[in-house]
């Protein structure tokens, strides 16, 4: 009996000690966050983020739980959050966020008011957001890209050209370019709507592109024809390489190996051909050349990026946006930026990573901003037979009027 | 007995719940989900909203749809020939008199445990590439500067290209299953055969080939479903966007039923539509298959 008392109280003690350090580990606890990352573990990128959360950790006392998903992070975010899975903030391409995954983001207008976002933010990107999202900040954008014409400055300096702003000095430059003996331009297969869209906006603009990729004005409006006469010209004057369009990344390599001196693109694009080819260009960029009687110039370009949203559902929505936010803004967007050379979405941080410096003015001098491919990927539907012809224009195949005639059908 | 029938029951039961969740339900709900118009995969049954035949009906109209149903026609078809032709030829040689009979096999069969994705790259960077791919070296070689300018990767060559990958990939899979089938038949009829004067052609023509009947419907059947759920070579050979030239089915119902650059709307709807006429395709094949190659079930050896 004694025995059995003694167990007990035994017992009874050990496990009312043995809840003690539970209790103070409750405490110490705080909050915990859960962010789902589009970055795959070891990425720079991943880096650089897991960096700004231990920062944010250690000056917050709160716990994030993060998930380094990858790119596959498009297929899980929706069903995920539909089935009631716990993620307080969570990151993908800012158009996605802010169109095909909007209802599931957290309006952060409010949020982003109260500590002044504007003064910290890229005014294109964050116009972009709320605009797909009918007016709700659905993201808060980030590792913006610019687009344009990259070239290796080597080339140009050789040759003795500058930088073109017109069509028709585009064309005198790849001339001289060819005279040096040196391929002009290329292009990668992944890539020809981005050269068709562009030009093509230079025209009738974003809108305009839209309204003929949607109604099928193929052969209707007259700026189609134009648009690809001058990239007949291109291939008929040998200014296109004579392999585009390549298989990507094949195209956009051949600047990396210096026998090709342009290629148009975004600002990922010197980083990414100088891990393919183990090369060290000197980058220049200019904004796509402005054509005769266009309704856009040089003012108007494609800007994207990522973007981070805090789910609507998010029982820890400030603790979300305020690492979201050092993310996006000040030191953590300047580590990121350096970590990965990409440009900065605060236009505070002046600090540009030194391949991408010579796209800062074209960048910042452009007013306008045009969406992927500036709108000629809006039908998707459609996508896919602009990007055959395309390919068959470009390869010289077939003639301007045959790319028009063609599109005209396929939409009819 | 009542013992046994309780622990049948107790055995049973975990993988046929499993199978249910996992298996049954997702194709009913699939079914039923094509139906109807659905947003997300996930979207929550109450806030479908029925369209009879619509979905159906809308996949049918889209070109890409139309030109992805084209492109697995001919994968299937084209590359079922070449690939049930070219594993049989291997079959055959590997099962007569020849030396390092294993050794061939293994080398046939090494694709296979090779990752689809390498195996691409391989072709399109190694072999394809218009500027220092193998093909382009050997008929440069060769003096042969037409085919060696040929853009195998260019909009008219990449779907052959992707299914000459492809078939070179899948030969050894179906080598072996040709290989059991003939190892199957008992050595006393060729032997039997031969003692009769056939020659190894007409042993094959009369003897081999009847005797397959069996083997060949399986391998139809396998390279049907292989060819339905074709999706890492074509998103291989189109790594950015979706092209109309390797474009399948199941890479346009992934697109519509996840998002894609320029799809911004999902359709879940549509994608169940795709994959019911998907399964509808694999069902009449499978008809077509029995109705044609009848089993000789009174043939015993």
């Amino acid at each position: 009996m004694n025995m059995k008392k003694f167990f007990s109280v035994a017992l009874a003690a050990t496990m009312t000690v043995g809840m003690f350090p539970a209790v103070a580990f409750a405490e110490d606890e705080g909050v915990t966050i859960t962010y789902w990352s589009m970055w795959t573990e070891g990425e720079d990128q991943a880096i650089a983020i897991q960096e700004i959360i231990d920062d944010y950790e250690e000056a917050t006392g709160v716990t994030v739980n993060v998930e380094w998903k990858g790119r596959d992070i498009t297929t899980l975010i929706a069903a995920s959050l539909d089935a009631g899975e716990t993620i307080d903030l969570y990151e993908d391409d800012f158009q996605r966020l802010s169109q095909t995954f909007s209802d599931y983001a957290l309006d952060l207008t409010e949020m982003a008011d109260a500590v002044d976002y504007s003064s910290v933010s890229n005014a294109a990107l964050v116009d972009a957001v709320t605009g797909w999202a009918d007016g709700a900040l659905a993201c808060l954008p980030y590792q913006p890209y610019c687009s344009g014409i990259f070239y290796n400055k080597a080339i140009f300096d050789e040759v003795g050209v500058e930088e073109p702003t017109t069509w028709d000095e585009f064309l005198d430059v790849c001339q001289a370019i060819k005279d040096a003996g040196y391929t002009p331009l290329t292009l990668d297969d992944a890539y020809i709507t981005l050269n068709l869209g562009y030009h093509l906006a230079r025209y009738v603009g974003q809108d305009g592109v839209k309204e003929i990729v949607n109604n099928g004005d193929w052969a209707e409006n007259e700026a189609v024809l134009k648009m690809a006469e001058d990239m007949q010209t291109l291939v008929d004057n040998g200014y296109l390489s004579e392999y585009a369009p390549g298989a990507y990344p094949e195209g956009e390599n051949e600047v990396g190996y210096g026998e090709t001196a342009m290629v148009v693109n975004a600002s990922w694009v010197p980083s990414e051909i100088q891990g393919n080819t183990d090369s060290e260009l000197e980058w220049g960029m200019f904004s796509y050349p402005a054509v005769e009687d266009g309704v856009d110039g040089t003012e108007a370009m494609m800007v994207g990026g990522q973007g981070i949203s805090v789910s609507a559902g998010s029982e820890h929505a400030q603790e979300a946006f305020d690492l979201a936010l050092a993310i996006v803004s000040g030191e953590g967007d300047a580590a990121i930026s350096a970590a990965c050379d990409t440009m900065p979405a605060d236009p505070n941080n002046e600090e540009w990573p030194e391949l991408l410096s010579n796209c800062r003015a074209a960048f910042e001098a452009a007013t306008t901003s045009y969406e992927w491919a500036c709108g000629i990927e809006d039908n998707a539907d459609m996508t896919a037979i602009i990007s055959d012809y395309g390919a068959q224009l470009f390869s010289g195949s077939i003639t301007a009027q045959e790319f028009v005639d063609g599109l005209e059908e396929a939409s009819n | 007995m009542k013992k046994n029938k309780r622990m049948m029951v107790i055995f049973l039961a975990p993988a046929l719940i499993i199978f249910c969740v996992v298996f049954i339900y997702p194709v009913i709900r699939t079914v039923l989900m094509s139906f109807f118009s659905v947003n997300r995969p996930s979207t929550s049954i109450s806030e479908w909203v029925f369209t009879g035949l619509g979905n159906f009906q809308n996949i049918f109209t889209q070109n890409l749809f139309r030109r992805s149903m084209l492109n697995l026609f001919l994968i299937w078809f084209v590359g079922g020939i070449a690939t049930m032709l070219i594993s049989l030829l291997f079959a055959v040689i590997l099962t007569g008199d020849i030396r390092f009979k294993s050794f061939f096999r293994a080398v046939i069969y090494m694709p296979n445990v090779v990752s689809a994705v390498a195996l691409a790259a391989m072709w399109m960077y190694y072999i394809f590439s218009e500027r220092y791919g193998l093909l382009h070296n050997i008929f440069g070689a060769l003096g042969l500067t037409g085919l060696s300018k040929i853009k195998w990767l260019g909009t008219d060559m990449k779907l052959w290209a992707m299914i000459i990958a492809f078939v070179f990939g899948a030969v050894g899979y179906y080598m072996l299953i040709w290989i059991s089938g003939i190892e199957k038949i008992p050595k006393d009829l060729f032997e039997a055969a031969t003692i009769d004067g056939a020659g190894k052609i007409k042993q094959f023509r009369y003897l081999t080939m009847p005797l397959l009947k069996g083997t060949l419907k399986m391998n139809l059947t396998f390279w049907s479903v292989n060819a339905v759920s074709f999706f890492v070579w074509s998103k291989m050979f189109s790594p950015v966007n979706t092209e109309n030239s390797t474009v399948v089915p199941m890479i346009y119902m992934y697109d519509l039923v996840f998002g894609s650059k320029t799809i911004t709307t999902t359709d879940a709807g549509a994608g169940a539509a795709i994959a019911c006429v998907l399964a509808l395709f694999v069902l009449l094949i499978f008809f077509l298959i029995n109705r044609l190659i009848r089993d000789d079930v009174d043939l015993e050896f």
